[in-house]
């Protein structure tokens, strides 16, 4: 799967940097990476940037992971925009219903580069 | 809830630990018979509610906290704010939480867990008694995990 751009998303700047490292590790060593804390952050940076696909965290403050997938469905520029969940927790109904949204799968955290051969391919 | 005996939270917690500083930070954990005091280094705490209720505390010291953070930012300590330590830390726990709930369940359950956070004294945890105690050692350096489980709420 090609890949220009990578949205990651994540409360945790520890998170995003293995986050990020995984991508490069997984053979995604060319992409560009831009960074949101938060679901809020990350909208108003879609407004200005385009990108192939977006990783994002659950928990975070301010706009959480579902409030944000969900915010980006509603907007005809990202409606089909590919979403990665990587979390360390989850909530059954919260998951299906997040899966029933078109994302492209969610993976646990502690984050692998075998984890994103697995999920977006060689 | 049902019954978790300290031999299986013990068992639980050691095997997310060795997963979760193997994965994160390359580092190797076994169960050690050295006991390192409670109030030794840095607190880090967080609350789980679901599959199962509870608190999670680990106890750091100098060493083993300085290893974590470099191993995880493949930088060194003097390069590092104590921002980027904190959440590193921080970060650690959350992964560990969320695997010491899956390991106790024994499949992918699904977990809540609240924010982790730094505490500054022990005192601002209550029922400080409740909390069972393992001691672990990551290649050299020994270090405390407490864990306290609780009724679920009628």
């Amino acid at each position: 799967m090609k890949l220009d751009k990578i949205m990651i998303v994540d409360d945790s700047a520890t998170s995003r940097m293995i986050i990020k490292r995984c991508f490069q590790m997984a053979g995604y060593q060319d992409s560009t990476f831009i960074e949101a804390e938060d679901g809020l952050k990350a909208l108003s940076n879609l407004n200005r940037n385009t990108v192939d696909l977006v990783v994002t965290d659950l928990n975070m403050p301010k706009m959480d992971g579902a409030t944000f997938i969900k915010k980006l469905r509603l907007i005809d520029k990202t409606k089909q925009l590919p979403v990665l969940i990587i979390s360390s927790m989850g909530n059954e109904r919260l998951e299906t219903e997040l899966e029933e949204k078109d994302v492209m799968g969610i993976l646990r955290k502690p984050m692998t580069p075998e984890k994103v051969t697995e999920v977006l391919g060689e | 809830m049902r019954e978790v005996t300290k031999e299986q939270a013990k068992t639980a917690l050691l095997r997310a630990t060795q997963h979760t500083l193997g994965e994160m930070a390359f580092i190797d954990v076994i169960e050690t018979e050295e006991k390192v005091a409670f109030e030794t280094g840095q607190l880090l705490f967080i609350e789980f509610y679901k599959p199962v209720r509870g608190r999670l505390m680990l106890a750091l010291p100098l060493e083993i906290k300085r290893e974590i953070v470099e191993n995880i930012h493949a930088s060194d300590w003097e390069d590092l704010s104590v921002n980027e330590i904190d959440d590193c830390l921080l970060e650690l726990l959350n992964v560990l939480g969320g695997n010491f709930l899956r390991e106790l369940e024994q499949k992918d359950v699904k977990v809540h867990l609240s924010f982790p956070t730094v505490l500054f004294s022990l005192e601002e945890i209550p029922d400080l008694e409740s909390f069972w105690k393992f001691s672990f050692d990551a290649e050299g350096n020994p270090f405390t995990t407490s864990l306290a489980l609780h009724e679920e709420e009628e």
